[in-house]
């Protein structure tokens, strides 16, 4: 009991859209107020008990300086711990809550700062031309967002896209799960359901400043025929912008402790972190890979699907749930609707959006609320991350 | 010269007339906000001008002015807002009309729909047309009314009671047909802008003539209310099309009003329509069909092969329906029956047909002529040796339909063959075809000349080429399209089959089978299933059923009483069915009706959702099967092919509006209740209610 790690207090800051309310909002502002509001949620300011930061962060050039980001915000912050920038694409701030946890089991720390945090709105284009000069003729500039791809590898959603046909997920079920998303926000908004996890922010755009409170981009208004209208981008078979998500910009922050100094501190906590699991796959599979990852978990804790209340799988593309439920239901129709009957009740990044750098924390946030809501039980969070890497942690409330 | 957004004004100091060219944003001209601002500050500069006269015309190649901008009202649908444009409309058009000019329009080759021809009727004093020019207002088929006067101004031109027949009726006619009135005159396109001009200058006091008309009234008041009572009868059936009632309360209302308090007493009926959901289904229908349709068919219709010229095979009623709309579009057809006198006498039969429609004017004789001129009546197959698309039409019998595809592949093996079935699947028709890949189906709608819909049907076996093909040549048969998988039944037989199954299982539980129709009509059928079944074909309807649960037991079943009564001979056309006459109830029918044991009568408004139940799940259940790929083809398909209600927009929109859960969930009921297979939910539920939506299909 003594040695067990608790999650003390998860806020987010709502989620812009591409070019929307946060695109004037430097990084470095976003990631220290969502950790601000983490390190007073808790009813006491804890900022004097924390060990160490970790922060994930995908795309580092849209801040003004791209290095040591993570130093950047805790020196924003006043808190002179030891701050590690860990980069494993959209899995970031899950490896960062991961190490965070070898920490506190190999007894080096007791209270860590966990934060995701992306600008993708302020990804600057950029050319390796001008540095040696340029002679005569253009300058080409290169888009690190369009497509998202790696050298070597085809784009992401050309991956996604593949994983659906190889799992036999049809269009209409990629484009019906998308509206669900939107859907299922919808109703969560309506019911309240993000007033624990968002902190407002005051931004600034246009010369107007106002407080952005609710995220930017679903569009519950839609249909899953109009959906089905849009044609696939990028070379892709199904991947259309109908059932992907968006580039967005939002930050997520998360505060972790040893299960006794959150009692002696009188902390109360939202939930346990059980374990976390790791997993990696030839480089198309991301998705894929959110399963793979929860299959080593639950292996690992010996816990079996059935066991899960709530499942979060994180909607890269609206393909990473559905095929990864799919995979875990061991291909039983059955078995795949029940799961994905419980799998982002509250939306997902289709509709919420996907600031890559904090989708993991807040994909995990909203699993340790919803279970709270709901008077307890145990879920996973999992996630895929660029050239096939994956995350998953499982929460017990 | 003075620019606006929509209307081009130009004065000609020299003539003193003043011209109006229409060019609204979009591909036609619509009235919206902005239009009518335009309208309005046109008509205050033509008055500051001094114009001796005002000419009206259009920059749009196809369309003088064709209605309401629905984009703009469906965007932002409420009542009061309506109610704005609708009286700046009236305000706008008063200002025209009133000025101390003539007013002339120039329709040349173009549409006048709706508001637009409202326009033509209020202000204009004189309306130039050329040959080919509509007129109409079409307002009924989105939910509407014409709500600017139409009513009343038309019936100046053509009398009372044909103007509500164009209204309620939501009729679009050649210009030529309100010619008799000397408002209307037709104009060759090559003198109509020099004639146009010169009856303004010559006729500066004909003015203000919608106003002051000094006619006298058209018709008496009782006998207008008599029309109008009459009218509802045939309208009101269904009490979810509130258009209707309120077209004709709006036309009650104004009878023995000045023109002016007419006007505005319309408001009032019209603007609280755009808040029924009704009504704003059949908007976005219109828009699913004109703009959405076309972008489901397959993106590669280049493979289509270059259609010279058709030949019907089979010239039955259908055959000869198609024959016709091939040969109307100028396609040339070589129409085959059993032998050269068959053909022939087809051929006689078509011309028959035609002939009401010159007689009422409604079709000029040269059109007629062309269209008879581009049949050709054989039986030698020889022919067929460089038709490139053969249209097979002949009776629905596997074995016989086989041998026809033979027969053809072996004079030309390199044409497209179109199998018209309703239910036969394209893989059994070619399973023994040496070429499969070049057979495709095309399902039409009886009465084919008439019917909006053509259901293509791709086979699994059939090329892109063929498939394109088919899809071209609907188009140029100006049917909106939809293409499916194969299977027994398609889409659209199976879906309409289980309607009427579902008409005789209500019957047997107790329902008296003509007020089965009934409801059917009140919950807003075009007819009822027992009605369909005497019009259809009992044969035909027992036939589909018979194989349809053949191939499907798991999802069909088949009323005693159908089969007792096709027994018994009671299959309509000619022979008795449910109605003598095509109208009267037969009461002989029910004899046969086979009561339900222990089954409680569901009372009509249960009874109505059933009807509508049968048919959702099943359109849900093609989707299983992948018959059908996307909601929006299903609620097309379904409205425009077997009478699914217009204003529920299709079966995806109703499961939207009823949401998922719920229809699930009554369909479980329903199932339980009374045992029939094809209330079982399809699978398509569970996985939409998986995904954690509950409606916003379409």
């Amino acid at each position: 009991m003594a040695d067990q790690c608790v999650i003390v207090s998860a806020k987010r800051s709502p989620f812009g859209k591409y070019l929307g309310a946060l695109s004037e909002t430097e990084p470095l502002e976003l990631a220290a107020h969502v950790a601000r509001s983490a390190l007073s949620a808790a009813g006491k300011q804890i900022d004097r008990e924390i060990d160490q930061i970790f922060v994930g962060n995908c795309i580092p050039s849209a801040f003004e300086t791209g290095s040591v980001v993570g130093r950047q915000i805790g020196l924003k912050l006043a808190l002179d711990v030891f701050t590690t920038t860990i980069d494993t694409a959209c899995c970031s701030p899950l490896t960062a809550l991961r190490m965070a946890l070898w920490g506190m089991r190999l007894g080096e720390l007791d209270a860590a700062l966990i934060l995701g945090v992306e600008s993708m709105s302020r990804v600057p284009h950029f050319s390796r031309k001008l540095r040696a000069g340029v002679r005569v003729g253009p300058v080409e500039l290169t888009d690190p967002l369009y497509p998202i791809s790696y050298p070597g590898h085809r784009p992401v959603a050309v991956d996604a896209s593949d994983g659906a046909e190889k799992y036999e997920v049809s269009r209409r079920m990629l484009d019906s799960f998308a509206m669900g998303s939107h859907l299922k926000w919808e109703q969560a908004r309506l019911a309240g359901r993000f007033d624990d996890e968002i902190e407002p922010i005051r931004v600034r755009k246009q010369r107007r400043e106002f407080l952005f409170s609710q995220d930017e981009m679903p569009r519950p208004d839609g249909s899953v025929a109009e959906i089905g209208l849009l044609a696939p981008v990028f070379g892709s078979k199904s991947t259309t912008p109908g059932n992907a998500p968006g580039l967005n910009d939002g930050a997520s922050a998360m505060v972790i402790m040893r299960a006794d100094k959150a009692a002696a501190l009188k902390l109360p906590h939202l939930g346990t972190i059980v374990e976390q699991a790791s997993a990696t796959d030839t480089a198309e599979g991301i998705s894929w890979i959110p399963a793979l990852a929860v299959q080593r978990l639950l292996e690992k804790t010996g816990t079996a699907v059935d066991d899960l209340d709530l499942i979060e799988i994180n909607e890269a593309f609206a393909a990473m749930p559905l095929v990864s439920t799919k995979i875990l239901a061991d291909g039983n129709p059955q078995k795949w609707l029940e799961l994905l009957s419980k799998t982002n009740v509250n939306g997902g990044a289709v509709a919420i959006g996907h600031p890559v750098g904090a989708s993991g924390l807040r994909i995990a946030m909203t699993l340790v609320y919803e279970l709270k809501r709901r008077g307890g039980g145990q879920g996973v969070a999992a996630i895929c991350g660029g050239l096939t890497q994956g995350e998953a942690v499982l929460i017990r409330v | 010269m003075q620019m606006t957004q929509s209307i081009r004004y130009r004065f000609d100091r020299i003539k003193g007339i003043a011209s109006l060219e229409i060019d609204t944003a979009g591909p036609v001209n619509a009235i919206g906000a902005q239009f009518i601002a335009d309208l309005a500050a046109a008509a205050i500069r033509a008055k500051k001008d001094s114009a001796a006269g005002v000419i009206i015309r259009s920059a749009k190649p196809r369309s003088f002015l064709d209605g309401a901008d629905l984009v703009e009202i469906r965007k932002d649908p409420s009542p009061l807002r309506l109610e704005l444009l609708l009286r700046g409309f009236h305000q706008a058009l008063d200002a025209l009309a009133t000025g101390a000019f003539p007013v002339a329009a120039v329709v040349v080759e173009q549409t006048a729909l709706g508001g637009g021809f409202e326009l033509l009727l209020w202000a204009c004093d004189r309306i130039f047309a050329t040959p080919g020019s509509k007129m109409g207002l079409p307002e009924v088929n989105v939910g509407l009314f014409p709500a600017a006067g139409g009513l009343q101004t038309l019936s100046r031109l053509v009398g009372f009671e044909t103007a509500l027949e164009i209204v309620m009726g939501g009729k679009v006619l050649p210009a030529e047909h309100f010619a008799a009135s000397p408002v209307v005159q037709i104009v060759e396109r090559h003198q109509i802008l020099a004639t146009t001009e010169k009856w303004v200058i010559d006729n500066p006091h004909v003015i203000n003539r919608n106003i002051d008309t000094g006619e006298p009234p058209a018709i008496d008041p009782h006998q207008c209310r008599t029309l109008i009572q009459r009218a509802r009868k045939t309208y009101t059936v269904c009490p979810q099309r509130p258009y209707y009632e309120a077209a004709l309360a709006a036309a009650e209302q104004a009878i023995e009003l000045p023109f002016r308090q007419a006007v505005e007493s319309q408001v009032n009926h019209f603007a609280p329509l755009i808040a029924d959901a009704g009504v704003t289904n059949k908007i976005d229908f219109f828009f699913t069909v004109n703009a959405v349709a076309p972008r489901l068919l397959p993106a590669d219709l280049q493979g289509a092969l270059p259609v010279d010229r058709v030949a019907v095979i089979g010239a039955g009623l259908m055959g000869r329906g198609i024959a016709q709309v091939c040969a109307d579009r100028d396609l040339p057809v070589l129409l085959f029956d059993v032998d050269g006198p068959s053909s022939a006498k087809a051929k006689q039969a078509i011309a028959d047909g035609l002939d009401p429609l010159v007689r009422k004017g409604r079709w000029p004789a040269a059109r007629r002529k062309r269209l008879l001129d581009n049949i050709e009546p054989t039986a030698d197959y020889r022919r067929l040796v460089d038709v490139p698309l053969v249209i097979e039409s002949v009776f629905e019998a596997l074995d016989l339909k086989r041998q026809v595809l033979q027969k053809v592949q072996s004079v030309n093996p390199r044409a497209v063959f179109a199998t018209n079935t309703s239910a036969l699947p394209i893989t059994d028709i070619s399973a023994v075809a040496p070429k499969p890949e070049q057979v495709v189906g095309m399902h039409y709608f009886s009465p084919a000349a008439l019917m909006p819909l053509l259901e293509v049907v791709r086979g699994p076996h059939t090329s892109q080429a063929a498939l394109a093909t088919a899809v071209a040549c609907g188009q140029r048969q100006q049917k909106t399209c939809i293409v499916v998988g194969d299977g027994p039944g398609f889409y659209t037989s199976r879906t309409f089959g289980v309607y009427v199954l579902t008409g005789f299982y209500l019957a047997e539980m107790g329902i008296d089978p003509w007020e089965v129709d009934r409801l059917a009509l009140r919950a807003g059928f075009p007819q009822g299933p027992l009605h369909v079944y005497g019009t259809a074909g009992g044969t035909v309807i027992h036939d589909a059923a018979g194989f349809l649960q053949s191939r499907r037991p798991e999802l069909f079943s088949l009323p005693k009483t159908l089969t007792r009564m096709v027994a018994a001979g009671y299959v309509g056309a000619g022979k008795p069915c449910f109605y003598k006459n095509g109208r009267q109830p037969d009461e002989s029918a029910r004899q046969f009706v086979t009561k339900a044991k222990k089954q409680k009568a569901p009372d009509p408004d249960a009874a109505a959702e059933m009807l509508l139940l049968s048919m959702v799940n099943q359109a849900f259940w093609c989707l299983d099967e992948g018959v059908l790929q996307d909601y929006f083809t299903m609620d097309i398909g379904a409205v425009l092919g077997i009478g699914f209600p217009d204003f529920l927009h299709g079966p995806a929109r109703y499961v939207s509006q009823l949401g998922v859960n719920r229809t699930r969930q009554r369909l479980l009921e329903v199932h339980q209740a009374t045992g029939l297979p094809f209330f079982k939910p399809a699978r398509e539920f569970d996985r939409l209610v998986a995904c954690g939506g509950d409606g916003n299909l379409v």
